[in-house]
């Protein structure tokens, strides 16, 4: 099930296994082991060993301190996270900020990556530079020049739209301005992902199938997309994944989870219950509801990577 | 969507060329509105005129006496190397065990570097500041690199490259009797030059723009540019000229970088990378 | 997916192979800290957040320390701002200091606000000045030929004893732009002293010169609650019962306060602005009015040179009843469990409420001298004091003035938040306030009690 989380999916090479025969076998079986372990022992260290205290951590009432004890609570964390509303009103918000990035990470950079085959050549090159330069921005320097044009006064979006929206001050606008800056952000990796995905497929069925009489836009629904889907589900996967994590530097900059509360998402809370709270236990907890969370989300979604990469070959 | 892309084959590519044109303009507004703003005259700081007129360097000139510039810039190069080389490396060795070898707990393995995605960096902040603290290395460069030299977007990526890697030259490799260490980089490596510069680019662009680890570990300088920001932002509001022409340098070298190798960037990527 | 979790887990239980938590209590006594031999060498690091931003905070507060370096060449003092990302550096204060605590290493000195008293002798070790250097110094500092103002020198104090040198504070002052009181065809002579007529000029101010009217800077999370405390003080009310046990803000009087602020916004007198909107839009010169901590002045007064004309006053009453100012600001506390490092950071905030050293913030940054003598002729803020005459205001203030409440428990910050997340709604977002008060005033309640 996990080869599939990348992209495309190539069929395991067949030589190493060769390569493998040649040597003693015992000493063989060692060797991709090696290979893994500067990655896993970094893994390890800086990872899951800060990751297995915040389990010990959740079930203790502490606040982090040398000089105080921590006193087992048992589950006491986990029911006080589940009663407080700050947790279900974060949840939905941050399925909110997911369902509201989809258009960058999936809709628009399939369009692109679409209209780019369309247009060749220098163009092309231009346009594609231009989408993915928000990504080089560093989130704080990104988030300044954003309060800088969402200001209510002298604000270059409200000046355009018209409008006089204190965009970081309601709510609703303030959930938006997220959601729009942070997938102004990511657009780049995202268009550079399906430019990918679709370089990745072959042009045979399509011929085949224009040979055939089908129209462009058929071919585009039936067969393009199809082939695409892998592609997509990786974007989805990183999208539900990550988008939590791609907005905390804006909200940190911007909003501070406010106006009221309006856009703290679960991350965030998360941060606030650790760092500004110094209640260690809840914050572990949620820390610990986080990962068992997403990682159910995660798994389910490569079950259907799984499913819709069936039509890939 | 589709029927959009069904128009008449002669209006397509004017279609093609307007959208994205258009969205081309937007996503690099910001940026412009952010060196426009650099360069303005500090009284005029709050027009909305798209050309900054007069230009000023005033702006810029508050920035290098605030902050040590250079300084700073070097600081930030060797982080963001240090990070980018560290985790290209084990990315490179952990990519060719997964795609060359077939052994126990591969699965298992492979999850354990996915996994680390769903490890909230709040988690892991106290407990490896704590650690960096006993190694005795708070306040330097190599506190913000040590944790950041393996990361999972490295490993799936370059395991992926390699997946797609000819079988018949791992082959010929095998059969003048080079071992694996030496297959990985006399012949592995050469051939996924293009894939692996990408990548690298890729990593230091995002190790360049970090700012929360340094935020927490180098407490006593300013030591990255990306923390410079800070000395203009405050309660008492911000210092908005110096703020954004500090944010400029900052992301200057990598839109430079970019603006260079941006072929080699989406060649390495797409081609010799997804398929 | 739980099965390769539970082995993921144990293969990072096996490797992190330790416990959590630390020893059972810090309980010793402190124990006085004796003086330094004349050639003794000690280093501390001084941790505070006026080294945040650039500008002349961090400008004093280097020459300070090169002041105190040259008076004192055995002891070397390495000034740091609070780790952390928060735009602004007051905000990460206690977090910063608890990350340093949870590696053993704490600052030695730490400037932290009034607000964390509780915290930082309950759980971050700030260890009591009366022992280490005796009551009868530490009193002996509050004295001297410029005494420290009788309330302000008790604000550091906890059970008893002396914890926190009370070092900058401000309280609560209306500033105006004179000049849009003047397009509006208002007297800036007669400056507002009640909420009402606050009110009716903001809306004065708003209409005929479409600018904004006035804002008040006490109802968001980051401004924290001690001017809010004071405009529910100054309506007879309480954030907190007397005995720390109940929080009362959603009582008749608190509620009351809160729902005039709300009435500023609903009627149009203040407009929608997050604190930072707020102070930049004031320091341009597009509104009438702003209720700001005294310390904002310099900042004012320097947006100010823009063209228009700035003036402060006291906090507005409500009819027929007293103003009461709270204050905002930091005292310094010792964390240093050194002996050495304890007296030369004793030293060290000796130097820094010194008369020599309030000259310099009060003249530079625009706090209030907490020596207030040093203002009257012919002391050397007295020239200062002539060309500020706000001062005299936030002085007399300060006579008037009651501490700024201080939650308790470990989880104090949650309280306080979540108070000023539901005044935010009420003031800002419309909600209606006795209910929205009430429910955030019932989840806070069982967190008054909860240690560490």
């Amino acid at each position: 099930m996990l080869a599939t989380l990348a992209p495309v999916e190539a069929p395991p090479v067949e030589a190493p296994e060769a390569v493998r025969s040649s040597r003693p076998r015992r000493l063989g079986a060692l060797v991709p082991y090696l290979y893994l372990l500067p990655g896993l022992a970094l893994l390890a260290v800086w990872v899951y060993r800060p990751l297995t205290q915040t389990f010990q951590i959740s079930f203790v009432s502490w606040n982090l301190l040398p000089t105080s004890p921590a006193r087992p609570v048992g589950l006491a964390n986990y029911e006080r996270l589940f009663t407080l509303p700050d947790f279900g009103s974060a949840l939905g918000r941050t399925v909110v900020l997911i369902v509201g990035l989809l258009p960058f990470t999936i809709v628009v950079p399939v369009l692109v990556g679409l209209l780019a085959r369309r247009v060749r050549g220098r163009a092309a090159t231009i346009y594609q530079g231009l989408v993915f330069a928000p990504l080089l921005v560093a989130p704080v320097a990104g988030a300044a020049v954003w309060q800088w044009l969402l200001d209510p006064r002298s604000g270059a979006v409200n000046q355009v739209l018209g409008t006089t929206v204190n965009w970081l001050q309601e709510p609703g606008p303030a959930q938006l301005a997220i959601i729009v800056i942070t997938g102004w952000h990511v657009l780049g990796f995202a268009v550079l992902v399906v430019a990918a995905g679709l370089a990745g497929i072959t042009d045979d069925y399509a011929e085949a199938a224009a040979l055939d009489g089908a129209t462009r836009s058929q071919i585009t629904r039936w067969i393009t997309l199809p082939m695409l889907s892998p592609t997509l589900v990786f974007l989805l996967l990183m999208t539900v994944l990550l988008a939590a994590q791609w907005s905390f530097p804006l909200i940190d900059t911007l909003t501070h989870g406010g106006p009221a509360g309006a856009t703290t998402n679960i991350y965030y809370l998360l941060w606030d219950y650790g760092f500004h709270s110094f209640d260690a236990g809840l914050g572990a907890a949620a820390g610990v509801i986080f990962f068992v969370g997403f990682g159910v989300i995660a798994g389910g979604l490569v079950r259907l990577s799984e499913k819709v990469s069936f039509h890939d070959r | 969507m589709t029927a959009e892309l069904g128009v008449g084959e002669t209006r397509r590519p004017v279609l093609g060329h307007a959208a994205l044109a258009v969205l081309g303009v937007l996503c690099i507004f910001p940026i412009y509105w952010l060196y426009a703003t650099s360069f303005r005259a500090p009284e005029d700081i709050y027009s909305l005129s798209p050309f900054p007129w007069p230009l000023s360097g005033e702006n810029y000139a508050k920035a290098f006496h605030v902050l040590d510039v250079g300084g700073l810039l070097v600081n930030t190069t060797v982080m963001a190397v240090g990070i980018a080389l560290g985790q290209l490396l084990t990315g490179l060795l952990a990519g060719y065990a997964f795609a060359a070898w077939e052994f126990r707990g591969k699965q298992l393995l492979y999850l354990v570097f996915v996994a680390t995605w769903l490890v909230p960096f709040q988690v892991t902040m106290i407990p490896n500041y704590v650690l960096l603290s006993q190694l005795g290395v708070l306040n330097t460069i190599a506190g913000v690199v040590l944790p950041s030299l393996c990361s999972a977007l490295g490993v799936i990526l370059l395991r992926q490259h390699m997946q797609g890697f000819p079988t018949e030259l791992l082959e010929a490799a095998r059969l003048d009797g080079r071992g694996s260490w030496a297959t990985l980089w006399t012949v592995v490596v050469p051939n996924l030059r293009p894939a692996l510069a990408a990548l690298g680019i890729l990593l230091f662009v995002n190790a360049w723009n970090e700012y929360f680890w340094p935020a927490l570990v180098l407490q006593r300088s300013n030591a990255v540019l990306q923390l410079g920001l800070r000395s203009f932002m405050g309660s008492e509001g911000n210092d908005w000229g110096p703020m954004m022409a500090t944010a400029g340098m900052a992301c200057l070298p990598v839109l430079l970088l970019y603006l260079v190798l941006q072929k080699q960037i989406v060649n390495g990527f797409v081609r010799s990378g997804l398929q | 997916m739980k099965r390769t979790l539970a082995l993921v887990s144990t293969a990072a239980l096996l490797l992190a192979g330790c416990g959590v938590g630390g020893a059972a209590g810090d309980t010793a006594a402190t124990s006085f800290a004796p003086e330094l031999s004349p050639d003794q060498k000690v280093s501390i690091t001084l941790e505070s957040y006026n080294f945040g931003q650039a500008g002349a905070w961090s400008d004093t507060f280097t020459e300070l320390l090169g002041d105190f370096q040259k008076q004192h060449p055995t002891i070397t003092v390495t000034g740091q701002k609070p780790q952390g990302s928060s735009s602004n550096p007051a905000a990460d204060s206690v977090s910063s200091v608890q990350a340093q605590l949870a590696t053993g290493n704490p600052p030695d000195v730490a400037q932290l606000g009034f607000s964390d008293l509780d915290f930082a002798v309950g759980q971050l070790g700030a260890k009591p000045l009366d022992d280490l250097v005796g009551r009868d110094a530490v009193q002996a500092n509050f004295g001297g030929a410029h005494p420290f103002a009788p309330k302000a020198a008790t604000l550091g104090d906890l059970n008893g004893k002396t914890y926190g040198v009370p070092f900058v504070f401000s309280t609560p002052v209306l500033f105006l732009n004179a000049t849009l009181f003047k397009q509006a065809g208002l007297d800036p002579a007669k400056p507002p002293t009640t909420w009402d007529e606050v009110k009716a000029d903001a809306l004065a101010i708003a209409q005929k010169t479409g600018q904004d009217g006035a804002y008040v800077d006490c109802v968001t999370q980051s401004a924290k609650d001690w001017c809010l405390q004071s405009v529910v003080r100054s309506n007879g009310g309480h954030v907190i019962s007397d005995d720390k046990k109940t929080l009362t803000y959603a009582d008749a009087p608190a509620v009351g306060a809160i729902s005039m602020l709300q009435d500023l916004v609903t009627s149009g007198a203040s407009p929608k602005l997050t604190q930072q909107q707020a102070v930049e839009t004031f320091g341009r010169g597009d509104m009438g009015m702003i209720l700001e901590s005294s310390a904002l002045q310099g900042t004012f007064a320097k947006g100010a040179k823009a063209g228009w004309e700035l003036q402060g006053t006291g906090t507005p009453a409500f009819a027929g009843k007293p103003v009461v100012p709270t204050n905002s600001g930091a005292a310094l506390f010792v964390l240093s469990k050194d002996p050495a490092k304890q007296r030369a950071a004793w030293e060290l905030i000796q130097f820094l409420t010194s008369d020599e050293a309030y000259t310099t913030i009060s003249s530079k940054i625009g706090y209030i001298p907490l020596r207030t003598g040093l203002v009257d002729p012919p002391n050397s803020l007295a020239a200062w004091a002539a060309k500020n005459p706000l001062v005299k205001t936030n002085i007399a203030q300060l006579n008037a003035m009651e501490p700024w409440v201080s939650f308790p428990g470990t989880d104090y910050l949650q309280v306080r938040d979540g108070m000023m997340r539901a005044v935010e709604n009420v003031v800002l977002q419309g909600a209606p306030a006795q209910a929205t008060l009430a429910t955030a005033a019932q989840q806070g309640t069982p967190l008054l009690t909860a240690g560490g």
